[in-house]
């Protein structure tokens, strides 16, 4: 028996198949795509103005330029000309673009200073030019300014090294803005795009499948299953 | 059925044939079987190497490039001829001249990098920075910081998700922990590398030589904090979004199979600037410097504040610290309930 199988092994026909199995792979080789397609999907594109470094916003200057109408004017323009004696507490009719959302602070004239409008007001008395803002805002919010000075809260950019270059330390207006100074919230911008394993970071449906190489299988499995459903329907 | 030694006989087609015992089977037919096989094994064998024709196709694989010393044995000349080799293959590739050069460490200087958890809305707007700054593959995209979007009250980061998908940031119930490279004092990735292509410089950044690396991705296993990436495919990058301030151990495209990772910016910050993510936050959530500089932003935060590191009794030693505010006025607005998941 042992024999046999032993000529049965060296037929012929086997030998052929291997020789032509090697070159049905070869060809494989040769003919089939050389390199693997990742099939990601594309990547929502990122503007370059989504990623400006510097501040948040543009803080007024000292002294302040206000565009009203349609060009720029300091504030003493139109404030200089006349002094205002209508109540503090009214419906503006000017700078109506400006929404007051600062919590209790709900009066113009807790900052902005009663007789030169280019300047700010301090409670004990005294003024200070826009760009020291910072002492205005450290009458209410003194932990935060003490973090401010140490350099805990804030924005400092520029050079880390000062013998190097120059290190720019944002004010309070260069990121909040003054009359509603809570952050706000914005959109993201698109997160990891990589090969996502399974499902469990999933709390948007089943539709975050599609972006997952890994996953595609489910979606023709979705696609079968809703099919079914739909016939059962009918 | 026994044959003889030596003999004339016939097959079953009724062929004459002549079988030595020596060499049993060296007929006509068998030499064109075992022929056949050979050339078939050949040629598969020649086929299936045949992907190595597609690295001539590409300039990354050059003999000045195979023959190239490790970082640390290149002397001046070595490495003015290495990143004369790099540019040209910029200029060729990305059609641009990239201003490259080898700049090392600072006396006296250690990074150290600080962020405010309480600060961070989870915008995303460092990870794209990072990513234009450090020239990483925009397709497959590499991103080296992570934003973890956490379950408010809790800090175990298995609960993290970083594919979070927002009309907008901040979540009420959640908060933002970025993760990037911790540069460890004692960083697990070095010390699994095979072929030392990567190590801890003397102001703290653990760099790469991507020269050098042989794409085992044995780092990016040993890394607690997932902050190293793997090359998987050729990077593409756009030519108009090329940065073309290089360095050799930051931001130089990289090539296939190779490892990178986050060098705190060094091309910045080598030079005194803040790195690119700090640059970008609208919420002034990071902070860096140096942690020798008595007068540092990071040193008073370290000093002043309650920082803690991820993953602490690994014994990693980051010198990346996170920090909250004593006041937190996102959660202030939240009202008391159950903290993640409760309902859900």
């Amino acid at each position: 028996m042992a024999k046999s199988d032993a000529s049965a092994s060296r037929s012929p026909v086997a030998g052929y198949f291997v020789g032509v199995g090697f070159l049905i792979l070869a060809s494989v080789f040769l003919l089939g795509k050389s390199s693997v397609e990742i099939p990601l999907t594309e990547q929502p594109p990122v503007r370059a103005e989504q990623i400006m470094p510097g501040a948040f916003r543009v803080a007024l200057a000292d002294p302040p330029m206000v565009n009203i109408g349609t060009y720029d004017q300091r504030c003493n323009d139109c404030h200089g000309l006349f002094e205002n004696t209508r109540p503090e507490y009214r419906e503006l009719t000017q700078h109506t673009n400006i929404i007051l959302d600062h919590g209790i602070n709900d009066g113009c004239l807790n900052c902005h200073d009663k007789g030169d409008r280019e300047k700010l007001t301090l409670r004990g008395g005294g003024t200070v030019g826009f760009d020291q803002v910072a002492q205005l805002c450290a009458q209410c919010h003194g932990p935060i300014y003490r973090d401010w000075q140490k350099g805990s809260h804030g924005k400092t950019i520029g050079y880390w090294d000062t013998d190097l270059g120059e290190a720019t330390k944002l004010t309070c207006s260069q990121c909040h803005d003054p009359h509603s100074p809570s952050f706000k919230p914005m959109p993201p911008l698109p997160g990891p795009h990589t090969l996502r394993m399974g499902k469990h970071y999933a709390d948007h449906g089943d539709l975050v499948d599609d972006k997952n190489p890994l996953q595609r299988w489910r979606l023709d499995e979705h696609a079968e299953s809703d099919s079914a459903e739909q016939g059962g329907d009918h | 059925m026994q044959l003889p030694i030596m003999t004339n006989t016939t097959n079953e087609d009724g062929c004459p044939t002549r079988q030595y015992a020596s060499r049993p089977g060296m007929t006509r037919r068998s030499f064109l079987r075992r022929g056949t096989a050979a050339t078939g094994a050949v040629a598969a064998i020649a086929a299936s190497l045949s992907p190595l024709r597609e690295l001539a196709d590409t300039d990354e694989f050059t003999v000045a490039n195979f023959i190239q010393k490790h970082y640390k044995e290149m002397d001046g000349q070595d490495m003015a001829k290495a990143l004369e080799r790099i540019s040209a293959q910029v200029e060729k590739r990305y059609d641009i001249r990239p201003n490259i050069r080898d700049i090392k460490p600072m006396d006296g200087v250690e990074f150290v990098y600080a962020l405010n958890l309480t600060r961070c809305i989870g915008c995303r707007k460092c990870v794209h920075a990072c990513v234009a700054e450090n020239n990483q593959s925009r397709s497959p995209e590499i991103q080296y910081i992570r934003v973890l979007e956490m379950p408010r009250g809790t800090n175990d980061i298995e609960q993290g998700n970083h594919h979070y998908q927002r009309a907008t940031v901040p979540s009420e119930d959640h908060y933002y922990m970025p993760i990037q490279c911790h540069q460890c004092a004692s960083p697990p990735c070095v010390k699994v590398c095979p072929v030392e292509a990567t190590w801890q410089e003397p102001d703290g950044i653990t760099v790469i030589d991507y020269d050098w690396c042989i794409g085992c991705r044995y780092c990016e296993a040993a890394c607690p904090y997932w902050a190293r990436r793997f090359n998987f495919s050729k990077p593409s990058i756009p030519n108009d979004k090329i940065n073309p301030n290089m360095s050799y151990l930051s931001n130089r495209p990289r090539s296939k199979g190779v490892m990178e990772k986050c060098t705190f910016c060094l091309h910045r910050t080598r030079e005194g600037k803040m790195p690119a993510c700090l640059e970008v936050c609208p919420t002034g959530a990071r902070k860096f410097g140096n942690i020798l500089d008595p007068d540092s932003d990071v040193r008073k935060i370290l000093e002043s504040k309650r920082v803690f590191v991820l993953k602490q009794d690994l014994g990693t030693l980051p010198r990346f610290f996170y920090y909250f505010d004593e006041r937190d006025p996102i959660n202030e607005k939240v009202p008391t309930g159950t903290p993640s998941g409760g309902d859900a």
